[in-house]
């Protein structure tokens, strides 16, 4: 099985560090970290990433907006987002979609399954 | 003239010889041919049959003295066919009596038809005939009646033919029995000519033998009865001279005459009468019943019912009625007539006369046909009246009613015969005046028709009136239209009241026409969106809209309005005047015409711009706060979750953290629902602010104890200047403000920088509290500053300036936001100032309570109140209290000083604790109650225990009043008590002169003492009835009633014989003067001997003196109620 590279972008400290071991423990992934937008995307570009797990409601560059520029960039296009969000309306699910954002997981996570929704989401079978 | 040779000749060839008959005429030629022509024309060439003829002349011939005649014609009678035994029956049969006639009569009426015409006379006629022939002969009583009756029947000229027989064997007779010469010839002749019969009936030579017994006998019964006959003639005649006398002032007159004997039923009808009944004068029948046969079928019943009951009963015989006459012409008749009675009483004749009043019939019938029309025409008029719906009536100049019709009979509830001929005013007397009586005699005086509409109160109804005038007065339609106005009024009302909902509603009515351009908008347009309605009206609602709108909203519409469907809640944004958007939520149905033709649209427009507004605040809200919750639950969930699947067993430092982490996110979470749920409670008022006075200085040194461990903790000096302030507030909640600013400072400051907790009192910048001061606080920072554009949005929720600040500085995003909801809740106001890196300053004011010295500029004309409590925030909070309702409030602390207070200056109340140190609220209320100076004053308790609900409540307590109390119980109470102490001087000033009354009450009225004034002594009976005065100022000489009078008056009444009394006149009174004026308290001053102030000395200390009386003040000289 080869190590899979995951980015954590949430501006919450302790959501990283729980969410980041998670990964790390029962996923059995390598994980790399990111307090806000800004620094996702340097890190997107620096790093070699299989999948960004992706905090909205972030000061300044929010989840929406990091997203994006991760778009916008030939270079970061290709990795897969997964949105992590409180938020869980209707609307804003339609609206997610509409940008291209269908893989979504919604806060308060299960540590124990969310490397499965993490897996199931980007159709990893392994 | 032939000779008698030549008529004898003739004669001879007549008859083969010249009979004897004829000799006694032989030898006068001029007499002969007479006889011979009679003879001639009556016997021989009359067509009635010769059997007929001969049986007639043998029968009459038993009448003459000479048997020839009756020889020599029943011989004739053999070889005409009759055989002996005939003839001498015939000969022996005895004269006819009225009955055979009316036997025969009948016969010969049955064969009518035949009678016309001679030829066809049978036996049987023949036979009746001759009886009717013999008896008519005989000239009976009733011979006239049957004459007529025989002429009706045989038609005039064969009744001729018969008549001039008869005249003509008469004649014979007459002739023979003059000329007895001829008799013997005559008769041998005869009795050789009879033998042949004789021999074939021997019996009537015996008939013959007898003849002269027989014929004497005969002629003595005929002459009898003829010479009775002549006798009642002999009268009659008279009677008819004197009649014809009548008749011809009858004929004069146009009228005829009649006559019926009820014995014979013979009635006579006078020429005129016989005329009248269409008869040649003496063919009128002669009976009762002929006369009966020519009236009128229809009248016949009538007539005969007319006469029977004149004949029976006496009554009056007049009549009009109809009769037919021969040519079937019919004619009007009247007769009037009389009854005679015999001696037994029996009717036995009727007389009177008749009158042909066919033309007068004829002029009544067309004078009548004249009326019917007229009447007619008139009736169609009421007809055409009395349907139509309008009530009418009509009258005359003098207005008196000359008609009026059912309707206005209904309406004005008043028959005709009530009002017909009556004077209209007379009869309405409340309309005199009023709009009716004006516009009627406009119409009538202009002479010009008027209409209008009025309400007549006596009937409560609405009438609309047409009235027009004409010559004979006026004619007056009207209509009761109740109904009508009812409907109006209703109409009237729905309308105002659907205009009024419309307009008054907060939505925006409208109608728009097929072309989806406003025809109405309610004002609530212009309020909305800022146009004029005549800017909305004209313009579609795409006129009001950004074109991305217009593109949107016809695509959402287009639908409805091409389907022609109702639509409900279409949102569409409007742009206002100046140019913010406008949200409106519009439903509006489609509108029809009565024929179902599709005329536009009506609907309403609700602004909800600001609903929306909010709708997306509560969203972001909601959205804000499942985000803040979710957050720490996050991270709880996430390291509980991986500790609990023992995931970190191996890895004890990670497990730890983990702990920490969910630890510190479970107390963030805890804050968070606290503060979410503290701040909507005091923003929905579920949280009310116990407020209380304290001191500002306390609160300051409270809150700044409170953070001086976070302040050391973060290295930063906390520095407090408090200020002592008595404040009007919740002190935990403005303690929970100033931790909460102070946290926040100590956060952002820098480590080893200060925080300033300071105070100051400062005018009010509130407009509406212009005068007053508030505390205001501040807390200072040299924290990194906030930016200018968040200095207002940080006291929203979840505002921070920096979002991560709540997770690095543990706040919640709520602080600032329940800090302003706390002060504004206080009447105070919240703001922060801020350079960028250098600091920040929270500013909030609080009110000040107003401070003691208040009490000394209070009017002391308002209500003393004495405040007795232990606790001194009480006695604050108590005295701003009430010195903010206008009393003067004194303040004691303790039971004992409240009576000594209580003594030295009585207050008009007692607020009252009774939980007290020392002495107690009871036993203090006992000590007042004693005391003769202080029982008086109302006590009201003000305690933090309830009343006791078992016990009798205590008579000396006015009111219980539990702690906190609130303002309106406290200023109710005070209101309840004082009412009872709280009662007014009032005198009542009598004096004609009105400048000394004015100086009078003037001087009354300094001394704040309800003054009233009555200029004449019935003023002076009337106003002291109604106000019951307690010092009366009168004048002796008065208009109407003098003052010895009102004295009287006051004396008899119970409640004013005892009211003091000023006799204030320019009089000098005797002993018995002022014995007689002498009422409750009184006193007499003269003017002009009393001078004005010692008039106001004595009368004031005359008032004091009732007062103390009424109070049962025995202490006179120690109280003056009344002192400027």
């Amino acid at each position: 099985m080869t190590a899979r590279r995951i980015l954590i972008v949430d501006d919450e400290e302790d959501i990283r560090e729980v969410a980041q071991l998670t990964l790390e423990a029962v996923g059995g992934w390598e994980v790399l970290t990111a307090a806000s937008g800004n620094e996702a995307l340097a890190k997107a570009v620096s790093q070699q990433l299989d999948a960004i797990l992706l905090d909205i409601m972030m000061p300044d560059l929010d989840g929406i907006a990091t997203f994006q520029q991760l778009q916008a960039n030939p270079v970061t296009q290709h990795i897969p987002v997964i949105l992590l969000t409180a938020k869980v309306q209707a609307a804003d699910r339609h609206r997610f979609a509409e940008l291209g954002l269908t893989s979504m997981i919604v806060k308060p996570f299960d540590p124990m399954i969310l490397p499965d929704l993490v897996a199931d989401a980007l159709g990893w079978s392994d | 003239m032939r000779s008698s040779e030549q008529i004898k000749a003739e004669i001879e060839e007549k008859f083969g010889f010249f009979p004897p008959f004829f000799s006694p005429a032989e030898q006068n030629p001029q007499v002969l041919e007479n006889l011979w022509q009679q003879t001639l024309s009556a016997y021989v060439n009359n067509p009635l049959s010769p059997l007929f003829k001969e049986k007639l002349a043998a029968y009459l011939s038993r009448y003459c003295a000479i048997p020839y005649c009756m020889i020599c014609h029943s011989c004739s009678l053999r070889p005409l066919g009759m055989r002996a035994r005939e003839v001498l029956q015939m000969l022996e049969a005895p004269p006819p009596g009225p009955t055979d006639m009316n036997a025969h009569l009948q016969v010969l009426a049955a064969h009518s038809e035949q009678l016309a015409v001679l030829s066809n006379w049978n036996s049987t006629i023949e036979e009746s005939l001759l009886i009717c022939a013999v008896f008519i002969s005989l000239e009976g009583e009733t011979a006239d009646y049957y004459r007529s009756q025989l002429r009706h029947l045989l038609g005039t000229v064969n009744y001729q033919h018969l008549v001039s027989f008869i005249a003509y064997v008469k004649t014979c007779h007459v002739w023979m029995e003059a000329h007895p010469e001829v008799a013997y010839t005559a008769d041998k002749r005869a009795i050789e000519h009879f033998s042949f019969l004789l021999g074939d009936e021997p019996e009537l030579a015996d008939f013959f033998h007898h003849y002269w017994e027989r014929l004497k006998r005969e002629r003595q019964s005929w002459a009898e009865q003829r010479a009775a006959i002549a006798e009642r003639q002999q009268h009659e005649a008279a009677l008819r001279q004197s009649e014809e006398r009548l008749s011809l002032a009858l004929e004069a007159a146009h009228m005829g005459r009649w006559d019926w004997d009820i014995l014979t039923n013979k009635v006579f009808h006078s020429v005129a009468t016989e005329a009248h009944f269409g008869l040649t004068p003496g063919s009128f029948g002669g009976s009762y019943e002929s006369f009966l046969a020519s009236v009128h079928p229809d009248d016949r019943q009538c007539l005969h019912q007319a006469v029977m009951q004149a004949v029976q009963a006496g009554a009056d015989y007049e009549i009009e009625f109809r009769v037919i006459w021969p040519d079937n012409s019919i004619h009007w008749v009247a007769s009037k007539g009389q009854v005679y009675y015999d001696k037994t009483g029996k009717a036995v004749r009727m007389t009177g006369v008749t009158m042909d009043i066919t033309e007068r019939k004829q002029l009544f019938a067309h004078e009548q046909a004249l009326r019917a029309e007229a009447e007619a025409a008139r009736n169609q008029v009421a007809n055409i009246l009395e349907s139509i719906t309008d009530a009418f009536f009509a009258v005359d100049s003098q207005w008196c009613f000359t008609y009026l019709n059912q309707q206005a009979e209904q309406h004005l509830q008043r028959s005709r015969a009530e009002l017909l001929g009556k004077n209209l005013w007379d009869e309405l007397p409340e309309a005199v005046g009023s709009k009716f009586y004006e516009e009627y005699h406009k119409a009538v005086s202009q002479h010009i028709s008027v209409e209008f509409e009025e309400f007549y109160q006596p009937l409560n109804t609405w009438f609309a009136v047409h009235a027009y005038p004409n010559q004979k007065g006026l004619s007056v339609f009207f209509q009761d239209i109740n109904e009508r106005k009812r409907v109006e009024e209703a109409l009237r009302q729905s309308e105002e009241k659907f205009r009024n909902l419309v307009e008054q509603t907060s939505d925006w009515v409208w109608e728009i026409d097929t072309n989806g351009i406003f025809t109405y908008v309610s004002p609530k347009a212009s309020e909305i969106i800022g146009y004029e309605i005549a800017e909305i009206l004209g313009k579609s609602t795409f006129d009001l809209m950004s074109v991305n709108e217009v593109q949107r909203f016809t695509q959402v519409v287009s639908y409805f309005i091409s389907t022609q469907q109702p639509f409900t809640r279409l949102e569409k944004t409007l742009t206002h005047k100046d140019g913010h958007l406008v949200v409106l939520e519009t439903s509006g149905s489609p509108i029809f015409d009565c024929q179902g033709v599709f005329q536009g649209y009506r609907g309403i427009a609700r602004d909800i711009t600001e609903r929306r507004e909010i709708e997306r605040l509560k969203d972001e809200f909601v959205s804000v706060v499942s985000h803040e919750l979710r957050t720490p639950l996050t991270s709880i969930r996430g390291a509980l979750g991986l500790l609990a699947n023992g995931v970190l067993s191996t890895q004890p430092a990670k497990g730890q953290r983990m702990l920490d982490i969910a630890l510190n996110n479970t107390d963030r979470l805890v804050r968070l629902i606290n503060d979410i749920l503290d701040i909507e409670r005091i923003e929905s008022g579920k949280v009310t602010m116990t407020r209380l006075a304290c001191d500002a200085a306390n609160l300051m040194i409270n809150s700044a104890d409170t953070m001086r461990d976070m302040a050391e903790k973060a290295g930063v000096t906390l520095s407090v200047s408090p200020v002592t302030t008595r404040l009007w507030a919740d002190p935990d909640r403005i303690i929970q403000v100033l931790t909460n600013l102070l946290s926040n400072a100590i956060k952002f400051s820098p480590e080893g920088s200060t925080v300033w907790l300071t105070a100051e009192l400062v005018r009010s910048k509130q407009v509406e509290q212009n005068s007053s001061v508030e505390l205001l606080f501040q807390v200072k920072d040299s924290g990194r500053g906030i930016p200018a554009d968040k200095l207002e949005t940080i006291f929203g929720r979840f505002q921070q300036v920096d979002a991560s600040d709540s997770r690095n500085k543990g706040g919640t995003g709520l602080g600032l936001a329940i800090c302003r909801s706390i002060i504004q809740h206080h009447g105070g106001r919240i703001w922060a100032e801020s350079t960028l890196g250098e600091g920040s300053t929270f500013y909030f004011t609080l009110p000040v309570l107003r401070s003691e010295s208040a009490v000394a500029i209070a009017d002391p004309s308002n209500p003393l109140v004495l405040v007795c409590d232990d606790d001194p925030s009480i006695r604050d909070v108590m005295q701003a209290m009430l010195e903010k309702q206008g009393y003067r409030a004194l303040t004691v602390a303790s039971g004992q000083a409240a009576i000594e207070q209580a003594v030295a200056q009585p207050p008009d109340a007692i607020l009252l604790n009774l939980m007290m140190p020392g002495m107690h609220g009871w036993e203090t209320l006992a000590i007042l109650k004693q005391q003769p100076s202080t029982q008086k004053i109302p006590i009201i308790i003000l305690s933090g225990l309830l009343p006791d609900a078992t016990e009798v409540p205590h008579p000396g307590i006015s009111d219980w009043l539990v702690k906190p109390p609130e303002q309106q119980q406290l200023f109710q109470a005070l209101k309840r008590a004082l009412s009872g102490s709280d009662r007014h001087i009032r005198v009542l000033v009598v004096e004609d002169d009105l400048d000394l009354a004015q100086v009078l009450i003037a001087m009354f009225e300094r001394y704040g003492i309800e003054t009233y004034y009555a200029q004449t002594g019935r003023e002076a009976i009337q106003i002291s009835q109604r106000v019951i005065p307690d010092l009366l100022v009168l004048d002796l000489v008065l208009p109407e009633c003098n003052g010895f009078t009102v004295v009287d008056w006051l004396r008899q009444h119970n409640r004013l014989c005892q009211v003091a009394l000023v006799v204030y006149t320019a009089k000098d009174l005797d002993d018995s003067d002022r014995e007689r004026l002498k009422l409750g308290q009184t006193l007499f001053l003269t003017k002009s001997r009393v001078t004005t102030e010692e008039f106001e000395r004595r009368v004031i200390k005359l008032l004091n003196r009732i007062i103390c009386g009424s109070k049962e003040d025995t202490n006179h000289d120690s109280q003056t109620d009344f002192n400027r």
